[in-house]
Formats: structure tokens, sequence, C-alpha cells
């Protein structure tokens, strides 16, 4: 037993890439240690700009021996009729390294067979490791890859040392050129110089002694404590932002937080402008008192200690106040016309190749909104005006400069200009939820807002283009936008239907156009429904329900959910009964000759179904009284649906379970009579789509 | 230190390393990346370490010398050294050191930024480099160039001559630096930023500028038919600083823009490819000089 290590020292890779090539490289070498039944304990793994560190401790020696069956020719072909080894079986004992008399037999479904048991004994770790790590680390994949100097090898930056130990020896290997060592370094500026070490916890000592904070948890840490102990100082606290923690923790090796000035007048400027300038240009921490409102003070993070921190310090601030005055200079220049001013601009910005300008798609949002906003309760020209002014502050300067204030801008400039409230704030609020966990829009119009823009980017882009997200890569944002999407519409109470919305964008790209197709509308509502199925697992509920409510090729997310949650939520005694009921009914629907005569693709409402029910060809009771039961109940039915009052259509529901289960108990549908075949399909699809209000029962595991 | 100073002791600190070094290229371009000491000279397995001043010109950067360090004319300090030798950041901080720049007092920073070029169908991986939070430095490793893939691979410093004095002199604007002593970067070439800055944006003649961009991109693609590649390849820059003069002068819709970028790739792309094949045919003269190409 003894610990296995492995340091990959690299030239600076970028912040974003060093935990994920931390977990793969964990996965590769443990993944291999098992495969080659080498047992270990223990993983550790850490990361800086230069380097990636596996540590494995209690590593076994060697891999476990094996005896492995290996099986030979068949039995007939291995002897002779007197029941002597052929040359076939004497040439697969040699091949296997043992005497053809150890040949065992095997009985098996093809037949018999000889068999050779075959001990393999366990290599040492050290050469099996050997191999392990050049195949580890070829198997890393980062976001964009690279080759440099003479070599192959295809890493996310140079590769430029290899530390490689196991038990106090050299794991030897080479990577394309690079041999492994028992070799690392320090600090890239405080200690340059290749040092020797033994063990992990060596490394580490030394590590520390030579200005490496070799764990970036605790690297993180650091800058927190330092940055708050600074802010502090300066009577206020740091606006902490996780992402740019992040990120800073992986642009230093060793950190050493400064505080920072600047020149208070800057302070008239949008706060949302000083603290993205800050974070997005120069990666410093914002420093706010204890009302919120912010401080003239930044907290950068140098890598290195505090030797001349003042001349680092000074040229922070002054690259500082230079972006500051850059930030002043457009914000003056953008306030002097406005924001609607902005709009022609947009002409000169384009959307997608082939689906037009953000002019063409702010032309789109506007009419796709209109139509919309009574059904979102909100006033049609308020949101006509929102959808028209939503992009325009793209054509402005701050936002061009930092793209990252879409949408805060526009509301501020919307503001100045004159505009109403609701239009400003629905402005801000149409990028929203901007990732997975974030807020989602507050007023009615910035939720139509929001979705509409995400509606529009996904006919154009699946509906028109067929263009859909896979399996890992979304570059255009598409599986984002869907979630918006349905986070919104599946939550929000009184919105207009997902399926309207998109038929209304369809139009709005049809006048300009551009066509939406039939394939491109079956993937849009495939994307839609994997959201919503995401979003409802999330939920916890059971996978069963989900399928049941998901059924409908074009599912709407609040209708979905709703059913969902009522559904998941049944004592099963009130669910089975209904569920068995309905797929009865469901069951001879889908039966081949039942498809020919109601062909249930063509979807109607019940009461067309039930309109074309010819009560004079009953025969039985049982027939008139489900009859009976549907059409007293379907336009509450329909009216509770519409109302997504998913509880009160499942009651409703439950009285047609005695009348279907006697209408088959009595009943022959498949009547030998087509015209009366026909007349009990009919019946039965009617209740069929009632059902349906709510999912497919067939679904349901009961 | 003078920013003609800062530029001396680059040249002298790479010519000590190796690198021969170059003269500024006679034709307009957007980067020293598009002199063909660059653009053409990184294809191949030659042996190429050089470095070269490239005044650099791009129309819709000019600010009309009203910002401190927004100029459509400004100055760029190129380095290629191919392959990219495996010291290369270490040499590169030898080269701050020789501008009096010793990390130990500053705060250098390797931040990701992965580079691209359009019209030249090129594109690499590789940081820009902070000095206590001003970018100085960008460094590449060119992974295409002409959409032909590099190999060896080729280090590519395009240092920010300004951004360098502005950190050293302690300026808050590239007009304020010394250029000598007793002459400022703006007594030497804010006058002439500034005309070019209106001729740029409100009086460069539209009409002649798409002709000269046909005629350009004409004579381009009939003389590498012709196979003189490097008169070609000029045209192709030509092409490409039209293109950026045109922008400028908003002349340019964004639907015709990538039809453009387009055009002058495929010229330029036709150079690529038409060079490598060349320098092959020529056996890759520049493979016996491997030893005194070497950088030191």
């Amino acid at each position: 037993m003894a610990d296995l290590l492995l340091e990959i020292g690299t030239e600076e890779l970028p912040a974003g890439v060093v935990e994920s090539a931390l977990e793969q490289l964990q996965a590769a070498v443990t993944g291999r240690l098992q495969d080659a039944r080498i047992a270990f304990g223990q993983v550790e793994t850490f990361g800086t700009p230069r380097r990636l560190i596996l540590v494995i401790h209690d590593v076994a020696g060697s891999q476990t021996d094996v005896v492995r069956e290996v099986r030979g020719p068949a039995v007939n072909v291995a002897f002779d009729a007197q029941g002597n080894p052929t040359p076939a079986a004497q040439g697969f004992a040699r091949k296997q390294g043992v005497d053809v008399e150890q040949l065992e037999v095997v009985h098996t479904p093809q037949g018999d067979y000889v068999m050779a048991k075959v001990f393999e004994q366990g290599k040492p770790t050290l050469e099996v490791a050997a191999a392990i790590f050049p195949e580890a680390i070829r198997s890393l994949t980062f976001p964009k890859m690279m080759r440099w100097g003479n070599g192959n090898l295809r890493f996310c930056r140079p590769i430029r040392w290899l530390l490689a130990l196991y038990g106090g020896e050299v794991v030897p290997f080479e990577l394309d050129g690079i041999h492994s060592s028992n070799r690392s370094r320090g600090h890239r500026f405080l200690a340059p110089e290749e040092f020797e070490v033994r063990t992990p916890a060596e490394l580490f000592h030394q590590l520390h002694e030579r200005y490496v904070l070799y764990d970036h948890r605790r690297r993180r840490e650091v800058i927190r404590e330092q940055a708050n102990h600074l802010a502090e100082q300066a009577g206020g606290r740091i606006l902490w932002d996780d992402a740019l923690l992040d990120e800073v923790t992986h642009l230093v090796e060793y950190p050493t937080a400064l505080l920072g000035r600047f020149d208070p007048t800057f302070l008239s400027l949008p706060e949302p402008v000083l603290i993205t300038a800050m974070k997005k240009h120069q990666r410093f921490f914002a420093v706010a008192d204890a009302q919120g409102k912010l401080l003239p003070y930044f907290v950068a993070v140098r890598n290195g200690n505090d030797y001349r921190l003042d001349v680092v310090r000074e040229g922070n601030e002054r690259v500082l106040t230079a972006r500051f005055n850059d930030a002043h200079f457009f914000y003056e220049r953008d306030r002097q016309q406005p924001l609607e001013a902005f709009v022609g601009e947009l002409r000169r910005i384009v959307f997608q190749e082939k689906l037009g300008t953000m002019a063409d798609k702010t032309a789109r949002l506007a009419t796709v909104a209109q139509q919309m906003a009574e059904r979102a309760g909100v006033n049609p020209s308020l949101a006509e005006r929102a959808a028209t002014l939503c992009k325009a502050d793209l054509a402005t300067e701050v936002v061009m400069e930092l793209p990252a204030l879409q949408g805060v801008m526009g509301r501020e400039y919307a503001l100045l200009s004159g505009e109403n409230e609701v239009v400003a704030q629905a402005i801000a609020e149409h990028y929203m939820p901007r990732s997975a966990g974030d807020a989602l829009p507050e007023s009615a119009l910035g939720r139509l807002l929001a979705v509409c823009d995400r509606v529009d980017t996904l006919v154009g882009y699946v509906g028109a283009l067929q263009i859909v997200p896979t399996g890992s890569g979304d570059p255009f944002g598409l599986r984002r936008a869907a979630q918006g999407v349905v986070q919104i519409l599946a939550t929000a109470e009184g919105m207009p239907c997902l399926w309207a919305i998109v038929e209304a964008s369809g139009r709005a790209y049809a006048q300009q156009g551009v066509s939406v197709n039939e394939e491109g509308l079956r993937l849009l509502a495939q994307i839609f429904s994997q959201r919503i199925e995401a979003l409802l697992e999330e939920e916890g509920i059971r996978y069963d329900v989900v399928q049941a409510v998901l059924a409908e090729e074009r599912a709407e997310p609040f209708a979905a959910r709703a059913n969902a949650q009522m559904l998941n939520a049944l004592p099963m005694e009130r669910l089975t009964p209904v569920a068995l009921a309905a797929t009865r009914v469901r069951n001879i629907l889908k039966a081949g000759e039942a498809v020919k005569l109601v062909p249930a693709a063509a979807w109607q409402s019940p009461a067309e179904w039930l309109s074309q029910v010819d009560v004079s060809l009953f025969r039985h009771e049982e027939e008139r009284v489900l009859y009976e039961v549907a059409v007293q109940h379907r336009q509450q039915i329909a009216e509770a649906a519409s109302g997504f009052r998913s509880g009160e259509v499942f009651a409703l529901l439950e009285r047609f379970t005695e009348p279907v289960n006697r209408f088959f108990d009595a009943v022959l549908v498949m009547a030998p009579e087509e015209t009366m075949r026909r007349n009990r399909l009919l019946l039965l699809a009617g209740v069929d789509a009632l059902y349906r209000y709510i999912g497919d029962f067939s679904r349901l595991v009961v | 230190m003078t920013f003609q100073e800062l530029l001396l002791r680059l040249e002298q600190f790479w010519a000590q390393h190796g690198c021969l070094i170059l003269q500024p290229y006679d034709v307009e371009v957007g980067a020293g990346t598009m002199a063909p000491g660059t653009a053409l000279r990184s294809l191949g397995p030659e042996p190429w370490n050089v470095a070269y001043v490239q005044p650099s010109r791009r129309p819709a950067d000019g600010r009309y010398g009203r910002n401190p360090m927004r100029v459509q004319h400004y100055y760029q300090y190129q380095v290629i050294l191919k392959p990219s030798p495996d010291n290369v950041v270490d040499l590169y901080l030898d080269s701050l050191r020789a501008l009096d720049i010793d990390p130990l007092e500053h705060d250098i920073r390797f931040v990701e930024d992965d580079w691209e070029a359009p019209t030249l169908g090129a594109s690499g991986v590789g940081w820009e480099v902070w000095l206590d939070g001003t970018e100085i430095t960008q460094f590449t490793y060119f992974q295409q160039m002409g959409g032909i893939e590099c190999r060896p691979v080729c280090a590519e410093i395009t240092y920010g001559p300004e951004r360098l004095a502005m950190c050293l002199q302690k300026k808050d604007s590239f007009w304020e630096l010394e250029w000598a002593h007793g002459v400022t970067y703006g007594e030497v070439d804010r006058h002439a930023e500034i005309e070019h800055n209106y001729y740029n944006f409100d009086h460069a003649d539209v009409e002649m500028l798409f002709r000269l961009f046909e005629m350009f991109e004409a004579e381009g693609h009939r003389i590498v038919e012709l196979g003189y590649t490097h008169p070609a390849f000029d045209y192709a820059l030509k092409c490409s600083h039209v293109f950026n003069l045109l922008d400028a002068r908003g002349s340019i819709s964004v639907t015709e823009r990538a039809s453009y970028i387009n055009r002058v790739r495929a010229l330029a792309r036709k150079c690529c490819v038409q060079y490598l094949k060349q320098r092959e045919e020529m056996g890759f003269p520049l493979l016996k000089a491997q030893e005194a190409l070497a950088v030191v």
C-alpha cells in the first residue's frame, strides 16, 4: 500500500476548466485502476491555473491475481473418436500456456467446448500506472483543445511537466515527448525553480513553502476572508458574486487581495454599470455600505505576495479610472437621444442570418406580444411598446461595451426617456430567468415578453430552420430558452397558452417570408415536452404520472403541471378505478379496426365526437347511460379544464367509472354491423377525449 | 522609458534571442498578424523566428483623437516563434524584465483569450496578459491559418507598446506618452489621427471604395492564378482594409457583411494554400537553416 500521485504541470489554464478537468482526471484514473483490479483508498484532487493534482491514497502494490476461463474449440473438434486431443486442442492449450491435460469441458447452449483456466499474475502497480496515466491524460476533453510546438498532443494549454510517483518511485511514462519525473515547480514568479519530491505530503509541504495554495477550495476561502477583511476596513462589505469568485480563484496560485479606490464622482453612473465594468473588465469585487449602496472602493486579487503591493494598487486604480471614463463617456452619449431612437439601429445587428436582424425580431415580438396581451391580462398597447423597445439597448454604446448589461440599461434608458414604468420594468425582466436557478419576471408584462422573446427564438431556430440542441451542445441557448418558457408558463397563472404563442409567432415569421414547417414544430414540441418533464421530475412527480400528462404531442406547461400535481397527490384507491376504466376505453380505440373506423389521429373535441353519435343506433341501456353521462358533463369538464381546476376535472371523470365498466360488461363494441361498431367507437372516442383533458391514464402504473 | 526606447529594447531583446528583426510591412493591415511575415510564414514546417513593429489600422476604432486609448492607427510589436519553444512563456517574461518590468513588483496574469481572424481564416488559443490590470499583450498559439492547420504550431506574441508605455510612464492617455525626450506621441501622431478619423467616418468616397474592393479582389484572383502569391496576398490585404473603411462609413449592411468577409477570406486562403505548395516544391528551403533560426 502506498500513495499514487500525478501532477500535470501546464501553462495557465482558463479559469473555467480546472474543476471539470480534475473531475475528469479522477474518473479516468480511478476507473482504469478498477478495471485493472488495483485496490485503492481515498482520492483527492487539487487545481491551480498551472497544475492539476491527483492523489490516490493506499493503492495496492499490484493487481489482484485472476484465473480467467478461456473457451476453446468444440469438444468434437478438440478430441478424436478415441478421445485423444487433436492438434486443434494442443494448439489452443499451448496458446493459453496450459497443459493439454488441464483442459476442461464446458456445457453451453451452443454445445460442449473445451476450456482452459488461465492463471494471470497481477502486474505491479508501478507498471500498470505507467500505462494508465498517459491514457487518462489523453482522455481529458476541454471546450477548446490545442496543439503546441512540434507536438501532436491535444490539451487545453501546453503541458510543461509531469510529476508521477508511486511509493516514492517515479511512475515512468512519456507523453508526446514529455517524460514523467519526480520534479515539480513552485509559483511562476516567486519560486520558479524546479524541486524534487518523493511523496504527496512532501509535494504539499514544498508547494506551501513555494507560494502555491494548491487547494482551490482553500484558495477560494482565503480570497473571501481577505476581501471581507479589506471591505470592513473601508467601512463596507463585498458584493459577492460567486461566478466572479470562482474565476478569480482560478486566476491565481497565491492570492493577495488589495483594496483600491476610485473617484467618488463616478458614483453618479448607474451602479450596475460600475459593478459590471469592475467585474467584466477587471475581475474586481465591488464594495457597498450596509444599505447596499456602492462605495468608491474595489478589491482586486493579485497573483503573488504583498511585495510592492502599492505599485499593483496604483496600476489597477489607473486602469479602472480609464474604464470608468469610457463608461461615463458612453453613458452620456447614449443619453443624448431617447431609447426609441436606437430601435432603428437594430437593423445593423444580426439575430440569425436566415431569420433577419434584431429589427426584424423586434417587429415580430411587437405583433405577437400585442396579440397575446389580453390573455396575459396586460394592456396591449403597453405590450407592443415594451416589445418594440426591449432590444433597443443592444445598439447603445454601454451595452455594446458591456453586453451583460442588456435589459438593465434598457430599463435605465427607458425611464430616462420618460417611458411608462411598467414598460421599463418589462424591458429589464424579459431576460429573466438568466440561468437555471434565477428568479422569474415579477410583472405580468415582463413574463409575457420573456416568453414571447424565447418562443420567437425557438420557432425561428427549431420551427423554421430545424436547428436543435444536441446531447451536450446547445450553442444557441435553445434548451435554456425552452426551459425559461416552461418555467414561466408552468408556474405563472393567467398566461396565454404556449401553443397559441407558438402559432402567433409562426404567423409573424410568415409575414416576413420565413416559413415554419411541420417537422420543425414536431421537434419544438419534443423540446418543450423534455423541459416540462425535467421540471416535473425535479418537483418529485412520479415518472408514470409525468408520462401520462405529457402524452399529447403539444403539451401545455401549466396544465401539465397542474394535472401532474393533482394525480401525484391522489390516493391509489381513487386513482386506480379511473385509470382502469380510462384504459379500457383507450385500448379498444387503439386496436386495429377501431383506428380505421375512428381515426384518433384526427383530434376532435369531446363535443365533436359526441355530436356524431347516433342515439337511434343504441341497443343497450348501458350505451344510453354512458352517452348521457358524457353529454351531461362535457361542458363542465371543459370549463374546469380550461380553468386548470384539475381536481374538479378528476372528480367529474370519477362519475364515468361505473358507466364505462357497465358498458364494457354489457356491450359488444365490435358488433358485426359496421354502423353499430362505428357508433359505439364514436361514443368511446368522445369519452376518451374527456379523459385526455388530464392525460393518458393508460400510462399510469396502477 | 520613452516609447521609442521601449521599441528599441524589444528589438534588442528578441534579436539577442535569435529572432530576425523584420521591418514593418508596407500595406495597410489591421494587425501584425496579417503581414505576410506572420500570415504566410506561419504555414508549413520551416522554422521562423522573427520580430517586427507593425503599424496597424482599424478605421472603425477611431474616436477623433478624443479617447485616451482608442485610435484607428497604432503600433503592434509582433513576435513569431515557430515552432513555439517549450520556454516561450519564460522568454516572454524575460522580455518584460528587459523593459524593467520585474514580475515580483507587479501583478502579471494570463487571462484566457482565444483569438480568431475571420478575414484570414485564422484562429488560435491563448491569453491576454495583464500588467496590474492593464492588457499589455496578446499571446496566441496559432492553430489555423487560411483554414490550414498549423504544423508545427507557432507562438505569436503581440505587445501593445502604447499600453506598455502607459504603465511604465504612468500616463493616462496615449497622447501624453513621451515618444522621445521632449516629444509626445500626440505631437507625432495626433494630427494624422484626427484627419484620418474624419476621412474614415465622414468623407471616404463610398462608391470609389466599393469599386476598389471589386478591382483589388479581381486583380488578386487573377495574379494568384498566374502563380504570384505575394502580390496576390497584398491585394487580399487591400481588400480587407477597404472593407474596414466601408464598415467605418456604415456602408455595409449586416447581411452583406458576412459575404464580404467570406470574399476576403477566399482570396487569402487561396494565397495561403498556394504559398504552402510553392514552399513544398522548393523543398522548404529554411529547414536547412534550422540552427541559424533557432531561438535561444
